[in-house]
């Protein structure tokens, strides 16, 4: 019999918790994107009812709504939204690490498999960005995890830990709505391995019911706006991002206690929004992406609008990493 | 007043309903459990009733005092016959936890629905024909033979029960007559349930009908939709009894219940083949005679009276002189225009959740009807699956959703079955399904638009808001009642090219495509319009034929020109509301 714990698997657990305390470094101090803050002036920042009334969809649901917990708990911050993020991936390294030990075992191939599939979503940003494909990617993990500790050992495990990995299923599709197509063929791989044991209405009953069911209480009213046209939320690159930060400091010393209305271009605007409530700045109005026919106060644009900004005399304030932030001039006032 | 005699209408209706129905159950000697003895009784009493006020309105009897003698006579003899009963048994138990989440959301919805319902009525085909035809057969104390309109030709099933609630309680009562079948339909289920061992399906099938958003609209309303679901789901539930106890007066009674879904709906003459299929055609004479009983009256009717039993359709097979086939034809195909949507998906919604561009929607748990094929396992799943599909049917010729409420009870079982027995899942699908469709709840995701049960309406219901005022903020048409009632003898006819509140406008009002009578005016008046002459002789073309007035709407064609031509088309204006013109012809 293999020794449950081996200096391997020490060591494979030593590197996952150095690697998952990176991201959690990432996490609290790397500045929001383009694509985590949509997702909280969209559908974590309103009230429900709001969000229910604005034509947009949300393809992360289940993350919005555990982001909405997170702010309320710890108040908006980058670490804030990204924390169910974060802590979705403690569920990830788990279950890859129980597959791993079913697959490979605790042999030399173990640390292998599971770093290397521990460190690819990982260091792709999957679990420290504030947005649910992590979770997703958790869920479905967990949910393979589970089924296939049911088919190795159905006469001692609770069948009920099969309805959970069908509501891991579920709520995987509820993280993000992408992943449908992965989940579905997930359940159709489960589907075959149950249908060889001719156990397919078990199947059925513990997992595609559930699955079914808790997606659906997810998804049944946020999926009424699928059909609606989404936003162009081009992302910052990681300069551009820090050059952004940069600005709305420079923005933040101009405008003082000023009451002001700023335009923002698309990659920018919910950003600056973020912004707004991270630091409670009541006196800003909401950035504005559609500001050509409205006069704002400040405007935060690309540099290659440069010209569009001299021919209106505005006053650049800032400019760097491919961004401006101009000011309307008193001449103009 | 209203409030009390609307009640006491609907109560009286419903108990004559009971009466009836346990004589006749006891003449068959038909013995069920404790609950369902009562539902049974409920819908084969209403078929006695209605075949009853039938034969009133044929002889031309149809009145207070004989609905009030008969019905009393009725309840006293079951009374007196109910003393000799032995207790009935009481059905299998729904574990305590599922009858009071029933219990709960039936009583929540049950509130909603009476409050509405006795609210003044509202609802566009309940102040339209449904009632029209009631307040024009107690106006006549039976049938109009010399009125003509393919809505008066329907068989009229449900209306001769709602004769007896107008006639003591008016508009509410009746509307509180459907109610009663609504109500009794998730209770039908349950008891399904309970007697065929799976009771917690019972329970989430009753509890998903009963909050569907659209079965609770309807439910409320003057309309017919859900006396046909109860009396579907009823037939069916005695045909699962049937192979339990093979006997011939249970064929008889399962016929009888067929024939009366008839007597209500033509739709609902799907649940005669269904049951013939069931049975495998045996005791098939039983079955006919019982089918024959209800539905045979109104055949006859139409057949002797327009020469066309199934009137207002069939008439390439049946020529009569009051609809034609080209008419009949341009009516269904306008009922079948579904409109067009970018994807199944989108049209899976609309009926689901939104329910703005086909009216009304079945509500969101039902999203998972897909669900319901796992209940093929089960054998008595494929029945339920088969008779959902049949009774689905419909919905293909008529693009309102409402005609999908006859297959919910069946999809709603069968889901049921097909979740049974997967943790949790029945209890989570049924609340979410109460959750969403709280009126309350429905205003934040649901289309607008959507025919829906929009509220507790108590100032209506308990008419501390005046019922004129309420119907007329409803009801654009309520507006004219004082000047038609003021200006229109009581047998005078008006011509109208839409279909009106006929049951708040006490006159026959003759509607341009209801008959071929009306389209002759109507084509009259507009050919008139367009070619700028024969205004006159088109208006006593009308007059020639009974009609003394025209109400007009702005949207109508011919709007302008009578409004800016008066002298030259003979016409005076009596009154002017909400786009609605009444004129006089001179």
């Amino acid at each position: 019999m293999e020794p449950r714990y081996t200096a391997l698997t020490k060591l494979t657990f030593g590197i996952l918790a150095a690697v998952f305390a990176v991201q959690a470094y990432e996490a609290a101090t790397r500045p929001i994107g383009t694509g985590e803050a949509y997702i909280y002036d969209r559908f974590v920042r309103p009230a429900s009812r709001q969000v229910l009334a604005q034509e947009l969809p949300d393809r992360d649901v289940l993350y919005s709504l555990l982001e909405k917990r997170s702010v309320g708990l710890f108040h908006v911050s980058p670490f804030s939204v990204r924390l169910p993020g974060l802590l979705f991936a403690i569920l990830y390294l788990w279950s890859v690490w129980r597959i791993g030990r079913w697959f490979p075992g605790t042999g030399r191939l173990f640390p292998v498999v599971v770093v290397l599939a521990g460190l690819l979503p990982l260091g792709w940003g999957w679990f420290w960005r504030a947005n649910g494909a992590g979770t997703a990617l958790a869920l479905a993990l967990c949910a393979a995890w589970l089924t296939i500790r049911y088919l190795k050992q159905n006469q001692v495990v609770n069948p009920l830990n099969l309805n959970l990995a069908g509501a891991c299923l579920g709520l995987s599709v509820a993280a993000r709505l992408d992943f449908a197509i992965p989940v579905v063929l997930l359940g159709l791989l489960f589907l075959a391995a149950f249908a060889i044991r001719k156990q397919w209405a078990v199947w059925a009953d513990r997992l595609l019911v559930p699955a079914a069911v808790v997606a659906l209480v997810f998804l049944v009213l946020p999926l009424s706006h699928s059909h609606a046209a989404s936003e162009n939320t081009p992302e910052l690159t990681v300069g551009e991002s820090s050059g952004l930060q940069s600005a709305l400091q420079v923005l933040r010393a101009s405008a003082g206690s000023s009451h002001i209305r700023i335009g923002a271009m698309a990659a920018v605007e919910p950003i600056v929004n973020f912004y707004r409530a991270q630091h409670r700045l009541t006196t800003w109005g909401r950035a504005q992406r559609s500001f050509a026919s409205t006069r704002m106060d400040y405007y935060l644009l690309p540099t290659s609008d440069l010209g569009w900004v001299e021919q209106r005399h505005l006053i650049v304030l800032y400019r760097d990493a491919g961004l401006l932030l101009a000011h309307r001039s008193y001449d103009a006032m | 007043m209203p409030v009390a005699s609307a009640i006491a209408g609907a109560a009286f209706t419903v108990a004559v309903c009971l009466a009836l129905g346990s004589l006749l159950l006891r003449r068959l000697r038909l013995d069920f459990h404790r609950l369902e003895a009562g539902l049974f009784a409920f819908v084969t009493g209403s078929a006695c009733l209605s075949l009853a006020v039938f034969v009133l309105c044929v002889i031309h009897q149809a009145r207070l005092g004989v609905f009030l003698s008969g019905g009393a006579g009725a309840v006293g003899w079951a009374v007196w016959k109910a003393r000799q009963d032995r207790p009935r048994l009481p059905l299998p138990a729904v574990p305590r936890a599922w009858l009071l989440v029933f219990t709960a959301v039936f009583a929540a919805f049950f509130v909603c629905y009476f409050c509405n319902a006795l609210a003044p009525e509202i609802s566009p085909d309940g102040s339209g024909y449904h009632l029209g035809n009631v307040a024009r057969d107690l106006r006549h104390q039976g049938f109009a033979w010399d009125y003509h309109s393919i809505y008066a030709s329907l068989p009229q099933g449900m209306e001769m029960l709602f004769l007896v609630a107008f006639a003591i309680g008016r508009h509410p009562a009746a509307a509180m007559v459907h109610m009663t079948f609504q109500a009794v339909l998730p209770l039908f289920i349950l008891c399904y349930g309970r007697r065929f061992g799976f009771p917690r399906v019972g329970a989430f099938a009753g509890m998903v009908m009963y909050a569907c958003p659209v079965a609770g609209i309807d439910g409320i309303s003057a309309y017919n939709d859900l006396a046909v679901a109860t009396l579907l789901f009823a037939g069916f539930y005695l045909i699962q009894v049937n192979y339990e106890a093979n006997e011939p007066n249970v064929m008889f009674l399962i016929g009888f219940i067929c024939g009366f879904s008839y007597a209500v709906k033509y739709t609902a003459g799907l649940a005669f083949p269904l049951a013939a299929g069931f049975t495998r055609g045996r005791r098939f004479l039983a079955l006919s005679l019982g089918a024959a009983v209800t539905a045979v009256p109104w055949l006859l009717r139409n057949w002797i009276w327009l020469g066309n039993p199934a009137a207002p359709f069939l008439n390439a097979w049946f020529p009569n002189p009051y609809w034609t086939a080209a008419a009949e034809h341009q009516y269904l195909a306008g009922l079948r225009q579904y409109p067009v949507f970018q994807s199944y998906w989108n049209f899976s919604l609309q009926v689901t959740v939104l329910g703005g561009l086909v009216p009304g929607m079945i509500g969101p748990a039902l999203l998972l009807l897909p669900l319901a094929l796992l209940a093929l396992r089960h054998p008595h799943g494929r029945r339920l699956l088969l008779a959902g599909a049949v009774y689905s049917t419909p919905a293909l010729l008529n693009t309102e959703v409402r005609f999908l409420i006859p297959a919910i009870p069946f999809f709603a079982l069968a889901l049921g079955l097909a979740m049974e027995n997967s943790w949790g899942a029945l209890p989570a699908v049924a609340l979410l399904q109460a959750f969403l469709c709280w009126p309350a709840i429905m205003d934040t995701y649901c289309d607008r638009n959507a025919w829906r049960v929009r509220g507790f309406p108590f100032r209506a219901a308990l008419r501390l808001e005046p019922e004129s005022q309420y119907i007329a903020s409803h009801v654009g048409d309520y507006a004219l009642k004082a000047a038609i009632d003021q200006a229109v003898p009581v047998h005078g006819r008006i011509f109208s090219f839409a279909g009106r509140a006929a049951a708040y406008l006490d006159r026959d009002i003759i509607v341009g495509y209801e008959s071929t009578q009306g389209l002759a005016i109507q084509e009259g008046l507009q050919n008139a319009a367009a070619a700028n002459s024969g205004e006159r002789a088109a208006v006593l073309e009308a007059k020639s034929a009974g009609v003394g007035f025209l109400l007009v709407n702005d949207s109508d064609g011919v709007a302008e020109n009578m409004k800016n031509h008066l002298n030259i088309w003979g016409l005076t204006e009596l009154a002017a509301a909400n786009g609605t013109t009444l004129y006089r012809i001179d």
